[in-house]
């Protein structure tokens, strides 16, 4: 195995306090850090644990092609491994959750011959199941990119959670720094083949502050188009005729109950 | 504005943070938030308070919405 390495980590939503100890010691004492994440209390936690970390940000260009930019991403994380260093990158959330840099940074140097590896962070979708009290264990769960899915038309079971992200740049493949909304009807008139117009909608935001809520917008499907959806939006349905409901749609009784009869995770 | 510098704080401090969920108002003034940034931070509402960090760090790159 030639030097330089490679281990790509997430720094969680909240940055700092959901930083895992792994990926903590993987910043601290990597040779380089180059760090992509979504505002600036992120971007001082992965500067003060390494104070050799750089962003990637100036390559987020605006009307670039995402994948030419993810590309590029790849190449200036893979320039100092090259050189025999040990590089950390590091992304906002999970580094592979919607993390395509990550996984092509590590695809790539293993295919260099490279020791490569990726850490888990806590994802925007971790924090929503916590958040809006979800149990992808109950009805299943289903996760698409919301451009994929309309464009892709999966085949949907509308009996499990439907979580699609990436609503407010529905159609768009280049860097976008401000939500684009204007496809969102058809997203809309896709989801009321499946659901009714009164099913409610979830548009979630999770906080990347500790003293900050989620953002919670709950609207019937047929609003949706109209309803002032987070910057960060992703949306989220719950089962049309669910085994059993969300809990905290639940009353309390029928919670305590659930908790009794839960199975262990492992024996 | 001293949002960023007070986000920043109770990110790297678990004695802060517990000492706003005690005290919000208390803590957030003994930082040396004004009553308009006390106003902000009290909305709880992170599109608000990612708003006032942003224009604290005009350094920061653009806002990555697609990963």
């Amino acid at each position: 195995v030639p030097p330089g390495s490679l281990i790509v980590v997430g720094t969680g939503i909240r940055a700092g306090i959901q930083l895992t100890d792994e990926a903590r010691d993987a910043i601290e004492h990597a040779d380089e850090v180059l760090f992509l994440v979504a505002e600036p209390v992120a971007a001082g936690v992965v500067r003060r644990l390494n104070p050799r970390a750089r962003t990637l940000d100036h390559l987020y260009e605006p009307g670039v092609e995402r994948r030419r930019t993810y590309e590029a991403m790849v190449e200036e994380i893979m320039a100092p491994v090259r050189n025999g260093l040990s590089v950390c990158a590091a992304f906002y959330g999970h580094p592979g959750v919607f993390g395509t840099p990550g996984h092509a940074a590590v695809r790539q140097a293993r295919a260099e011959g490279y020791a490569a590896v990726m850490l888990p962070g806590i994802s925007a979708e971790d924090c929503l199941f916590a958040d809006l009290g979800i149990d992808p264990g109950t009805s299943g769960c289903q996760t698409y990119e919301a451009t994929r899915f309309l464009v892709q038309r999966p085949a949907i079971d509308t009996g499990a959670v439907l979580v699609l992200w990436q609503v407010s740049v529905l159609g768009r493949s280049d860097c976008v720094t401000e939500p684009d909304l204007t496809q969102l009807p058809l997203l809309v008139e896709r989801l009321l083949e499946l659901y009714s117009p009164d099913h409610e909608v979830i548009a979630y935001e999770a906080s990347p502050y500790p003293v900050a809520d989620a953002k919670v917008r709950r609207v019937p499907l047929a609003s949706l188009a109209a309803a002032d959806v987070p910057w960060l939006a992703t949306i989220v349905l719950a089962p049309a005729q669910p085994t059993e409901a969300p809990v905290e749609a639940r009353s309390s009784t029928a919670r305590t109950a659930a908790a009794a009869t839960t199975l262990p995770l492992a024996e | 504005m001293k949002i960023a510098a007070y986000m920043k704080h109770l990110t790297d401090d678990a004695n802060a943070r517990a000492e706003f969920h005690r005290d919000p108002e208390g803590a957030m003034t003994r930082f040396g938030l004004n009553s308009e940034e006390r106003a902000i931070v009290t909305t709880r509402d992170p599109a608000k308070i990612r708003a006032e960090v942003t224009r604290a760090s005009p350094q920061h790159g653009p806002l990555v919405i697609t990963f």
